[in-house]
């Protein structure tokens, strides 16, 4: 076992995704999440990578697009107004069954909002890869070291199924240090996708990337595709936590940063005698329903603990589908929960 | 005539379809010159053998199904956005032969930041401009490059520069860039201009393949359906208008 | 055990890094760690805050309202953080900067960093100074941790600085002793 090591969110991701395998990297400035494209621009190179400073957000994606298209292992990362530009590119990677990771640092929003921490991009995260039928595969670690291992591992999932996966975390992630223990590095994988282009072809067949298919059936079938891939992640890639107590009154539903205030504010309710337990997915989108859908049956309510104003708890609702009620606690626009105030809300509500 | 000067039999073809397109047959319409730009594109890659390690990057617009036509690895990139899907691939993959084939409204209008920087950044790549100063796919709306005083569906009084400005120059503004290894405006209305075409082409893809930087053909090109003309009366338009706002020559040679 | 340390001062004093040695020398003692730097938003001369959480299982809530120990390196920290402390938190002030100041039910240790760190040639260690007084008068972490922390946490250029830095840590740690003995 390595040593841990303190680290940044960000540094963690930059690290995670080097060690993956990705070798190409285009951005653009936005705070929270800069020290990202400063690790890849100091580190890709070492490692025979190639860092681009995009133009705006807009090329960022699509450099990152192009990059895919050869089937290499590549990234982009931003904060909440950059990728509300990425949407586009999201979009025609989704319809072009292309493969990268996306980091969004969110911020207060909306318009240009401020630097805050925020989880107000969670229906950008999961209903969003722009226009169209799909959505990004989303992930929101809760820790340095989460940030680090499902950046790690999002490339491999992104080239399963074909799709942009998005890390989904928050300015206060990306810019605390925790002890992280770092994966070795692994050398990128062969690009011998039957779809990937360039290269020299020595007589295959030409490819073609796109996602133009004016042919109303053909797109529908391309639909029908994503929408199986997103079926097979349904069956293979839906993660949550569970913390506190096995016999709780209550359920905390909360992912992320929220999920770190809500495992102290558990603590301190069970201090007080109050059984609570925190359901955290980790995937967003595959959605965890089974937990909820379980846990709805033996407590009195739910509480969606978000930075923002109720966008988790219609996925908690849909999976609650009424069998018991479920409650706000939230902030938004860059302002902070704390474990006392979560602990005040919930005994409210109790 | 049974042998001709090159020795050739009457049976033999002297005139073929180039390796660098595939038989789909092309939706343009006739008289414009789409087709021909796609010919002259299709013959160099041909002459220069790059035809199999060749990625093109089509755009949005009346070229839309240019990834049909061209026979190489092909990309279909957002409008405007072919630029950076290009950088992408060629960063990604050096020794991909990789353009883009843009018209007015993707490559000056929304696209117009992309090529610019990507120009900036001296990516080696190629990019084919087609002006014909309209938007043709959307049915005639005013392009950048529209002239003054010319009628679209969106200035149905005529372009007027107090209204939506002056055409837009695409090679003088790139000229000034020093990522710009070759840049050149060429037109594609008989013979001569053509053969000339053909040159620049080829030199923009030699560009490419020697490393020096970007590269740039700006093709003056005819829409006879939005201009409303017929294609003859459309090639003399060219001749008599665009070729007055819009002149024919190298602007950048890095080894010229 | 559950020790959040809440260090604040001003652009410059060495908030964030004080942080950063603190936050290794945690992990170094085997203990779970994490801390957040916060910034106003000018580059010089603002505000500037670092959150250290020790614990010794998961750290839970980097965010915290409250704070078992303040350490506070400026006039304007002490006016805005002070609330933070909890009733029996121990709070560490630069008293060459803050003055006396009122104690509450909280412990108060007065450190006269910034003339200690003076009397060094280098005012830039008051904040090594704070610190070696902290880890004295809390006796969480042993202060035989500094060296390692500094390496890990200076850039190398400027580990030359290592031992003056030290000496800035063993006269902060002097100065509670000291003022026990008194």
């Amino acid at each position: 076992m390595t040593q841990r090591v303190m680290m940044t969110g960000n540094n963690a991701v930059a690290e995670g995704a080097i060690a993956s395998g990705c070798r190409y990297f285009c951005g653009y400035p936005i705070t929270p999440q800069n020290d990202i494209p400063k690790y890849m621009a100091e580190h890709l190179p070492e490692v025979g990578g190639v860092f681009v400073q995009a133009e705006s957000e807009l090329a960022s994606i699509n450099m990152v697009y192009g990059a895919a298209a050869t089937g290499a292992y590549v990234m982009t990362s931003s904060s909440s107004p950059g990728i509300s530009l990425m949407q586009e590119g999201l979009s025609y990677m989704l319809g072009s069954e292309l493969p990268c990771v996306v980091v969004n640092m969110v911020r207060g929003g909306p318009g240009l909002g401020n630097i805050g921490p925020a989880q107000s991009d969670y229906w950008l995260a999961t209903r969003g890869a722009g226009h169209g039928d799909g959505r990004c595969l989303t992930f929101a670690p809760d820790s340095v070291q989460e940030l680090h291992d499902w950046t790690f591992e999002a490339f491999g999932i992104a080239q399963k199924y074909r799709a942009p996966v998005m890390i989904l975390g928050d300015a206060l992630l990306a810019g605390m240090s925790e002890p992280v223990r770092l994966r070795e590095h692994r050398e990128p994988p062969p690009r011998d996708q039957e779809w990937a282009v360039g290269g020299l072809r020595e007589g295959r067949q030409r490819r073609i990337v796109n996602s133009l298919w004016t042919d109303v059936e053909v797109m529908e079938e391309l639909n029908q595709r994503i929408a199986a891939r997103f079926s097979q992640a349904r069956e293979n890639e839906v993660r949550w936590e569970e913390y506190g107590a096995d016999d709780a009154e209550i359920v905390l539903a909360a992912y992320g940063i929220s999920a770190r205030v809500c495992k102290t504010a558990i603590d301190d309710l069970a201090e007080d005698g109050i059984k609570a337990r925190l359901i955290r997915p980790i995937s967003l989108f595959p959605f965890p329903v089974e937990p909820f859908r379980e846990w709805s049956e033996r407590v009195s309510r739910i509480i969606s603990v978000e930075l923002s104003m109720g966008q988790l708890i219609e996925d908690v609702r849909l999976a609650v589908e009424g069998r018991c009620p479920v409650d706000l606690v939230g902030h938004s626009g860059g302002v902070m929960l704390t474990p006392d105030e979560v602990v005040c809300r919930t005994k409210e509500l109790l | 005539m049974s042998e001709t000067r090159a020795g050739h039999t009457e049976a033999e073809a002297l005139y073929h379809r180039p390796a660098g397109l595939t038989d789909v047959q092309m939706r343009y319409c006739p008289g414009c010159t789409h087709g021909t730009a796609h010919k002259l594109i299709a013959e160099v890659l041909e002459e220069l053998d790059i035809i199999e390690r060749t990625v093109a990057v089509a755009t949005v617009g009346c070229s839309v199904y240019a990834y049909e036509y061209f026979n190489t690895d092909a990309v279909q990139a957002a409008h405007g956005r072919g630029p950076a899907v290009a950088t992408g691939i060629k960063r990604a993959s050096p020794e991909t032969i990789v353009f883009t084939y843009q018209g007015d409204g993707d490559l000056a209008a929304i696209g117009l930041s992309e090529v610019i920087h990507s120009a900036q950044r001296g990516e080696k790549m190629t990019v084919m401009f087609i002006n014909n100063a309209v938007f043709g796919m959307t049915r005639g709306q005013m392009a950048p490059t529209t002239l003054v005083g010319q009628k679209t569906t969106t200035t149905p009084l005529g372009r007027d520069p107090e209204m939506s400005g002056m055409p837009m120059m695409i090679c003088e503004m790139l000229s000034t860039n020093p990522g710009v290894a070759y840049l050149a405006r060429e037109t594609m209305i008989d013979p001569k201009t053509v053969r000339s075409a053909k040159r620049s082409i080829r030199k923009a893809f030699q560009t490419q393949i020697d490393g020096a930087g970007f590269s740039l053909v700006e093709l003056i090109s005819t829409c006879p359906a939005w201009w409303h003309k017929t294609p003859l009366e459309a090639m003399q338009w060219v001749r008599d208008e665009m070729l007055v706002q819009y002149p024919l020559g190298v602007f950048v040679d890095y080894d010229g | 055990m559950r020790e959040r340390v809440f260090l604040a001062g001003i652009g410059g004093q060495g908030v964030d890094s004080a942080g950063s040695i603190l936050a290794h020398m945690v992990l170094q003692q085997g203990f779970d760690v994490c801390n957040v730097s916060q910034f106003s938003p000018e580059v010089r001369g603002g505000w500037v805050s670092a959150t250290v959480i020790i614990a010794d299982g998961e750290v839970g809530s980097p965010i915290v309202g409250s704070a078992d120990s303040l350490l506070l390196f400026s006039g304007r920290s002490v006016a805005h953080e002070l609330h933070r402390a909890v009733p029996d938190g121990l709070i560490v002030v630069n008293s060459s900067l803050t003055g006396r100041v009122a104690a509450g039910q909280t412990r108060v240790i007065d450190v006269p960093a910034t003339a200690i760190a003076a009397e060094l040639g280098n005012e830039q260690v008051m904040n090594m100074v704070m610190l070696g007084a902290y880890v004295e008068v809390r006796g969480v972490l042993d202060p035989a941790g500094f060296g390692e922390a500094l390496e890990a946490v200076l850039p190398a250029r400027h580990h030359g600085h290592i031992p003056l830095n030290l000496k800035a840590v063993a006269l902060g740690a002097q100065h509670v002793e000291q003022r026990r003995a008194q």
